[in-house]
């Protein structure tokens, strides 16, 4: 096996990375905008990046399943003309833990059945560069998924984890990649892979929230329970859309071209049918939809539920509703 | 005050002159939240103080659809009451089949924000102008934010300018609706930019379809926005649409000498007409 390479940065060495990064990739990280809200952006230097926030506000998942996209177009004659599919390498810098899950996760949604070329002409360019959390948020509660850690590594090529003050941990996995960060840093030596240990345990603690699921959430599809629990829910969009792992879509025509665009199950418009019916008329129907998908039929078949415990649904929620109090008050 | 409120609360719901309360309650993190309340016993749960922000009027048309028969109950401040006068106004909520526990309100300020919230400062209606039960504010420990006299600066601007600002804003919506389902006034069972037979507006988070969105809101509240402020308060990346909400009722005030949310038998600005009224826009 190869040897892992283990680099030490500081702050000169970090920016060298991002200039590296981002003169051979297509490099996005956390940026934060005039209103103090960040998203992934490109950048091409560290100064316009921002790490100080737990999670950003938008998920990731836009740099590989876009708010919308055009799949393809119509010509004069109603050809059908492809979407420019082209990507060009791409660098996400600043991933953290539990959205390198919702990544890995999506790799498995968008090749089920199949797979979707929208979706893996943007992945499989793409160099994720993950960031450890040594300050996990309020409402964070990713440990309560099997390997899921303020320090899990999942789908990530590479880790950035801060050490101290001006000195920087970075761990590449990849083997495609070692060569590309050789260059950089010093080598980390034993004293500071403990040091990455150490603060992954303290950050393993500072996790307050745990999700304590149901034992079976099929009994308890019809319970009454739904009804009085979603009378609080809005009905916005504002948890489905900030999450890194919600990626339903929908498809629609403007008489020029076709696109894909996210949708969601709190949408009264999500199952209407076009004779008019709809089997989610009721609003604690669409309400239980997303609970079901996430914790139950997801959990069914894929062996994990599609959460990752980054807490944005509850950060965010104009009503401060909890998704983990919604599951924990489940009637047994 | 929360412990007349709750009294209040567990006594109606024991003589059964209500099924069901939307009130205020905390979460597991310590933050308020709404609650809705069956039994007299659930009662002691209840909270307040200046981070009930929700306006619940919101919650009314579903909550009466919920208990299918009866009455419901609903904690209020001022200004959800302007909410429910304005549902009550458009037959929306049937006056005897709601009561109001009004509260004594002098500001409210979002879960770690210093200042109030926007509809806060100048706020007319303290103490709300109909209430079925008052819980007082004998002490009221706070001063209620003054109003902000200096004008909005984008009123001095032109409308060059003016289109670059709300561009900018606009362009950072995302479409989740946050600002239509929680606004107590947005009830219609299918919304014009939901339909896609014909599509009205674009249902992308493009300028256009942001823009189309948007204006048709500010438009349609016009002369009814009751300016409770929620929608700026749930908007994820804060477009200032009070601003839109305000303006239009500027407008409106001008036109008709009309304040939305006062009474439930004046007649609606814009559906009403009077013969002495200017109307030289028909030709």
């Amino acid at each position: 096996m190869a040897k892992d390479v283990n680099k030490i940065l500081d702050r000169k060495e970090l920016e060298k990375l991002v200039e590296q990064l981002a003169g051979d990739f297509k490099t996005f990280a956390p940026v934060k905008n005039e209103d103090g809200h960040v998203s992934f952006e490109t950048v091409d230097s560290f100064d316009q990046v921002s790490f100080e926030q737990t999670n950003s506000l938008f998920p990731p998942k836009e740099l590989f399943t876009p708010q919308y996209e055009t799949l393809y177009s119509y010509g004069e004659n109603y050809e059908i003309i492809p979407a420019n599919g082209v990507t060009g390498k791409m660098a996400v810098l600043g991933l953290r833990p539990c959205d390198a899950r919702a990544v890995r996760i999506h790799d498995k949604v968008f090749d089920k059945d199949y797979r979707d070329p929208y979706y893996f002409s943007k992945r499989n360019n793409a160099l994720l560069v993950g960031l450890s959390c040594n300050d996990p948020g309020s409402n964070c509660f990713c440990t309560s998924f099997e390997d899921g850690g303020p320090h899990s590594v999942d789908a990530l090529d590479a880790m950035l984890t801060q050490l101290g003050e001006d000195k920087w941990l970075l761990q590449v996995f990849n083997e495609d990649h070692k060569v590309m960060f050789e260059g950089i840093g010093m080598e980390a030596g034993d004293k500071e892979l403990q040091e990455k240990k150490k603060l992954a345990e303290e950050a393993v603690k500072k996790i307050k929230k745990q999700l304590k699921l149901p034992e079976d959430l099929k009994e308890q599809f019809k319970d009454e329970y739904w009804e009085k629990a979603s009378l609080k829910c809005l009905s916005c969009s504002i948890c489905r859309f900030l999450c890194p792992v919600c990626y339903c879509f929908s498809l629609a025509d403007d008489g020029q071209q076709r696109y894909k665009y996210w949708d969601n199950c709190g949408l009264k418009l999500f199952t209407k049918e076009a004779a008019g019916s709809n089997p989610r008329k009721e609003k604690h129907t669409r309400f239980r939809q997303w609970y079901y998908h996430k914790f139950e039929y997801f959990q069914k078949r894929e062996g994990e539920p599609l959460c990752v415990g980054c807490g944005r649904c509850i950060d965010n929620c104009p009503v401060n509703m909890d998704l983990t109090e919604v599951l924990e008050n489940v009637p047994q | 005050m929360v412990e007349q409120l709750q009294k209040t609360v567990e006594s109606i719901l024991q003589k059964k002159e209500v099924k069901l309360v939307a009130g205020y309650e905390l979460n597991s993190n310590q933050q308020v939240t709404p609650v809705f309340i069956e039994k007299p016993e659930e009662a002691k749960s209840l909270v307040w103080n200046e981070h009930c922000v929700f306006n619940l009027a919101r919650y009314l048309p579903e909550m009466l659809d919920y208990v299918e028969e009866g009455k419901v109950g609903i904690v209020a401040k001022g200004c959800d009451v302007k909410a429910i006068t304005g549902l009550i106004q458009e037959n929306q909520v049937d006056r005897d089949r709601v009561v109001i526990i009004g509260m004594d309100c002098f500001g409210q300020k979002e879960e770690g924000k210093e200042q109030f919230k926007t509809n806060c400062p100048g706020c007319q209606v303290h103490c709300p102008p109909v209430y079925d039960h008052l819980i007082e504010d004998k002490q009221q420990n706070q001063e209620a934010p003054a109003k902000e006299e200096k004008e909005d600066p984008l009123e001095a601007k032109s409308p060059e300018e003016r289109w670059e600002y709300w561009q900018k804003q606009f362009s950072k919506c995302i479409r989740c609706y946050a600002c239509r389902e929680v606004c107590p006034m947005c009830y219609c069972s299918e919304c014009v930019v939901d339909s896609n037979q014909p599509q009205w507006c674009s249902p992308l988070p493009v300028l256009s379809g942001n823009y189309g969105w948007n204006m048709i809101r500010a438009f349609h509240l016009a002369g009814r926005c009751v300016e409770c402020g929620e929608c700026e308060r749930a908007c994820p990346v804060d477009i200032p649409l009070m601003k839109l909400n305000r303006k239009m009722a500027c407008e409106v005030k001008e036109q008709f000498d009309y304040t939305p949310g006062e009474s439930w038998e004046a007649p609606l600005p814009l559906n009403d007409f009077k013969k002495e009224e200017e109307a030289e826009f028909i030709k």
